[in-house]
């Protein structure tokens, strides 16, 4: 604890101290050179994808037209982490935690600023990836090599041509597919191939190939296997309070074995047409063991799941004359879980949960152009359909829970405005959603309606300097785990509701011929949850719990980063960035359990560092870069009442990672990655040990030299 | 800014090297009561939530009125993961200390006494233990697999107390659950929990002399738990089908075979002299809230003689699990599980059922077990 607290002051203190000489810098006068581009209309697609391709960016704010906090993951920082999962990658940002069940396979998903994964909305290419069953969507299945830019926006993104659904997100992850690019002497366009290895017995061949059309499209075919023991040692150690030892054992994690398959094809429109339109195809299949809990006297589970994941999405957009912009966008997926337990001293499990789903969105814009005293208007209005069902199926028929089949209706829209005037923007939104929920054995149908504002405004008083203010409400539906699941779910819960407020700023200077260029952001916020969905106990028995909206969760923390990118000379380059993240959530659902030392009113709720941090330093040399990152994480408790029995340790780890080309072998790339250097056993879901020291080396093959 | 980033670095490395260890939990201990002559103890065996591993044993001693808790790993700190992950069932047989750990596949066996460890038996998916003669006999779900509906039957082994050895099995109903013996025989409560809805509603009788099934009783709905009065009188309480069969309290004479069935919901017993004592923790659908009682029954007559076992404004609020009562004073002790994901609370009531103290305690208090000091 003290550790982390100085750690903690420390980074305050290094933060205020630098803060203060930019703020003087940029009192300067010389720097009021550019005004706030106040023009509206460019293709909002695709923002600031260029400068973040160019520059070696680690993670950034990329100081934007429209008031989201962004941070982005692109450039030689993504490839950097080329080798790891999309959840492994984001550890690098501020203000979220990945929750990961340990190994290459393991359940990894994101909590961002503690409000529960299913508050986070994922979308790929501007598509969403959900799971109406459990609210989870598992961002340890895909790689960060299949990316461009992964993009997290704290209370959710921005964009005038988004679909409701994202609108409606209480924060998104971004995913952004390749999109290749061609030198001019690339007709027949190029072929990659890759092959991974490392610990835990991992390989992971993949190919891709890239073509350009005559007229101009790309297409990219891309196919990976991953194939993983997933068997790593991880030691168990405990002491007295002297620091003597009480035991220290060392044992195999067993059970967390994988195959994957991935194979995905992109289509791309050429970049000068007028229609704008992308089309993916993706498949993802997989079976892997399930790692269970490590508890005294029982090492390993034999729970096993196998995956098989289709979807087909494509989106079109134009502008028609200067003022109307049409986006349209569809989605079809099928999910198939297959889950068995087969283990004969617990319930023996054989279930197979099939999801359907249909995804249908549309999106007007219309710019309104210059008005009084020069201000520019904006409006959009953006529907989204969706429907969602779950086939479930038993090979036994006793086990317990009646086998519903939950149908879900969703109709999502969102009216925007958007009003610019000279470095002020404002943005707000209402939203609405409308859900029909209905099932074989509950053929009533439940509906649901639920409005929602947001309101975001930005101001640049100066060229370097941004502000930005935001107030949202969004909820959370229930999932219909919660909602059908036998006995433990409840059909009158209603969505989760939460507020959030916040305001924040980016800064960014160069100096010296842009030799230096230093950046820093700065947020704020507040949020309060009501109608939290929580497990109730339910009484003695074996239905022992009801879900009901009775949690409240009040947070407020902030987030911070800075960056400096040093050009040594032409070639070579330093670039360090370091983030750190306070928050402090206190469940305030049971104000009679207050409890100074036991009671759970007030406490930290369950899992959530109040401090986090992470410093990441990318030097690159011409062909040869490296990286270093280090991420800590604070002390956390196992329940909201927070006693030194449910305190969990706070941990960190270290992670170095090379990529080397061969002097005049432009077709030849290695990597080499070693991660928790210092082969710390940590725990980030308790009883779940994550592995220590451990290695990915890479080799890869391009027909064409790029990227 | 070198210096800064350099200082950033250094400081980032200190926190590296650090090592926090973690440390045997202390859990720390009170002093709710007082001084008494009683020697008895009471353990209270804490399940901690499925997954956890954060079983514990606390203990409370009545001769100096202190409340330890994590006993089990002050006795016993350098068993590795510790007790275990959900205990279900805490019994005393001579010196030795019997402690079922349901997630942990095994009965761990300690000194009465000092709770230190004498050893384990490895019985997966353990359930309750009863004993007889010189043998601990065990429930377990994990029996055979019948391929044909998937349906599984549980089974008892017999384990020799002095090696700790199963020395025999039986295969019994559907998940099986609580055991007694009386006269020679074993009672063993079939529940069928994982069978919804086709729940068990038998009990297995074992004749120990050969350990072979005589007959299954017909008795009611998902029994759970099973004691034995002073008369031999079998009193098992059933959980019902969570639907349109109410649970109850029942009464098996093992001689007769005749059932008398009271229409009281149980969720822990316990019998002291001519009294049987019970909380209940009932679900409201109407209030969406449990709703928590306590009641008497006169074992003799198999019948109410209070609703009001303890204050019932202390009990409001509550999340009751566990009953026991001291055999000299009376005095009432209930745990109290609160949102099964946070520490609980254990209550001492006077006989008269008015609240003396209450102390906070490992996360579900789910088992007390009073035992003879020395």
């Amino acid at each position: 604890m003290d550790t982390i607290l100085r750690l903690s002051h420390e980074l305050m203190n290094s933060v205020i101290r630098i803060l203060a000489v930019w703020v003087v810098a940029a009192a300067c006068p010389a720097v009021h050179a550019r005004c706030f581009p106040s023009e509206v209309g460019v293709d909002s697609l695709r923002p600031a994808e260029r400068d973040s391709l160019l520059s070696p960016a680690h993670v950034v704010y990329v100081p934007d037209r429209l008031p989201a906090a962004r941070q982005s993951l692109s450039g030689s920082a993504l490839l950097h982490l080329s080798g790891r999962s999309v959840a492994e990658a984001m550890s690098t940002m501020a203000g979220l935690q990945v929750r990961d069940y340990g190994g290459v396979g393991g359940l990894k998903t994101i909590d961002v600023r503690g409000m529960g994964t299913s508050h986070t909305g994922v979308f790929c290419d501007g598509m969403p990836l959900s799971n109406e069953q459990n609210g989870q969507v598992d961002l340890g299945r895909f790689a960060t090599g299949a990316f461009e830019r992964v993009e997290l926006y704290h209370g959710g993104a921005s964009n005038m041509m988004q679909s409701a659904r994202q609108w409606a997100a209480g924060n998104s992850v971004e995913m952004v597919s390749r999109r290749p690019e061609f030198a001019d002497s690339a007709r027949f366009g190029r072929v990659e191939a890759a092959l991974r290895a490392g610990s835990f017995g991992r390989v992971e061949p993949s190919v891709r190939w890239e073509r350009r059309f005559r007229r101009g499209f790309a297409l990219t075919t891309d196919a990976a296997y991953l194939h993983a023991h997933g068997r790593y040692t991880f030691r168990l150690r405990k002491t007295f309070p002297d620091g003597s030892v009480a035991y220290d054992t060392t044992a195999v994690r067993e059970g967390g074995d994988i195959s994957a398959f991935r194979a995905e094809m992109n289509l791309f429109s050429p970049v000068e047409s007028a229609a704008k339109w992308q089309a993916k195809a993706y498949v993802y299949t997989s079976e892997r063991g399930i790692p269970a809990a490590i508890v005294n006297n029982v090492w390993g589970s034999s729970q096993r799941q196998g995956d098989t994941d289709i979807w087909i999405q494509g989106r079109w957009q134009r502008t028609f004359g200067n003022r109307y912009t049409l986006r349209l966008a569809g989605k079809g997926v099928m999910e198939r879980l297959h889950y068995r337990n087969p283990d004969t001293l617990q319930l023996r499990v054989d279930r197979t949960f099939t999801q359907p789903a249909l995804y249908l969105s549309a999106v007007h814009r219309v710019a309104l152009g210059r008005g009084t005293y020069g201000a520019h208007y904006e409006f959009a209005v953006a529907t989204d359909y969706a429907f969602n069902t779950l086939h479930q199926s038993s090979r036994w028929n006793l086990p317990y829970g009646s086998l519903q089949h939950p149908k879900r209706h969703t109709l999502m829209s969102a009216v925007v405005g958007s009003m610019s005037w000279r470095n002020w923007r404002t943005v707000a939104t209402f939203h609405h959603t409308f859900t029909a929920d209905a099932t074989d054995l509950q053929p009533e149908v439940r509906r649901q309606h639920f409005l929602s504002p947001v309101v975001m405004s930005t101001l640049r008083p100066l060229p370097s300097l941004s502000l930005r203010a935001m107030v949202r409400r969004h909820q959370r539906r229930p999932t219909f785990n919660e909602l059908y699941y036998h006995e433990i779910g409840n059909v009158s819960l209603l969505p989760e509701q939460c507020w959030q407020y916040s305001v924040g700023g980016d800064f960014e200077r160069t100096f010296c011929q842009r030799a230096w260029t230093f950046s820093l952001s700065a947020d704020a916020f507040l949020h309060r949850i009501t109608d939290k969905i929580v497990a109730v106990p339910r009484g003695s028995g074996q239905w022992r719990w009801m879900m009901l909206n009775v949690g409240k969760v009040f947070s407020r923390g902030i987030d911070l980063k800075g960056k400096v990118v040093w050009r040594v000379t032409g070639a070579m380059t330093f670039d360090v960035s370091a983030h750190y993240s306070f928050i402090r959530a206190e469940d305030r659902s049971d104000s009679t359990d207050n409890d100074p030392q036991f009671g759970t009113f007030r406490g930290q709720i369950p899992y959530l560092p109040r401090h986090a941090g992470g410093l990441t330093v990318l030097w690159s040399w011409g062909d040869v870069s490296l990286s270093y990152v280090w991420s800590g994480v604070g002390e956390r408790y196992r329940s909201s009442a927070n006693t030194p029995g449910n305190r969990l340790r706070p941990w960190n780890t270290h992670d170095v990672s090379l990529l080397l080309a061969v002097p005049r072998v432009p077709w030849l790339r290695f990597s080499a990655a070693c991660y928790n250097i210092s082969g710390r056993q940590y725990e980030v879901v308790p009883n779940y040990p994550m592995p220590q020291r451990h290695f990915l080396l890479g080799i890869r093959f391009l027909t064409q030299r790029c990227r | 800014m070198f210096r800064k980033i350099l200082m950033f670095t250094v400081v980032a490395l200190a926190f590296a090297a650090c090592n926090d260890d973690d440390t045997i939990d202390d859990g720390g201990n009170e002093r709710p009561g007082d001084n008494t002559s009683y020697p008895e103890r009471l353990y209270v065996l804490c399940e901690g939530l499925m997954g956890s591993n954060q079983s514990s044993i606390d203990c409370y001693d009545f001769a100096t009125g202190t409340y330890q808790r994590s006993a089990y790993v002050q006795a016993n700190p350098n068993v590795v993961l510790e007790l275990g992950d959900v205990g279900n069932d805490i019994q005393q047989y001579g010196g030795s200390l019997w402690a079922v750990i349901n997630g942990s596949n095994k009965v761990e066996v300690m000194d009465v006494s000092t709770l230190r460890r004498r050893g384990q038996v490895d019985i997966p998916n353990c359930r309750c233990v009863a004993f007889d003669g010189g043998y601990a006999y065990v429930t377990s779900y994990a029996g055979p697999v019948d391929d044909a509906d998937g349906g599984q039957r549980g089974y008892v082994a017999k384990v020799d107390t002095a090696t700790l050895s199963v020395v025999d099995t039986l295969h019994v109903g559907r998940q099986p659950e609580g055991l007694a013996v009386v006269d020679g025989k074993l009672y063993v409560v079939n529940s069928g929990g994982y069978c919804m809805p086709a729940y068990e509603n038998t009990l297995s009788v074992i004749d120990l002399s050969d350990f072979s099934t005589r007959k299954t009783l017909p008795v009611a709905v998902n029994m759970q738990r099973i004691l034995v009065d002073a008369q031999g009188m079998l009193w098992v309480n059933a959980t019902g089908n969570y639907g349109d069969i109410a649970p109850s309290l029942c009464r098996v004479d093992p001689k007769s075979e005749q059932v008398t069935t009271l229409d009281l919901p149980v969720a822990a017993m316990t019998i002291q002299g001519d009294s049987l004592y019970i909380v209940s923790h009932q679900w409201d659908f109407v209030l969406n809230k449990g709703v928590p009682a306590s009641a008497v029954v006169d074992v003799r007559k198999a019948a109410i003689v209070s609703s009001q076992m303890v204050d019932p404004a202390v009990l409001e609020g509550m999340s009751p699990y566990g009953v026991a009562v001291h055999p000299s004073t009376h005095d009432i002790f209930v745990s109290d599980a609160g949102d099964y994901v946070s520490p609980g609370s254990l209550y001492c009531f006077g006989s008269d059922g008015a609240l003396k103290w209450d102390v906070r305690t490992g996360n579900i208090p789910g088992h007390l077990l009073i035992v003879g000091g020395k």
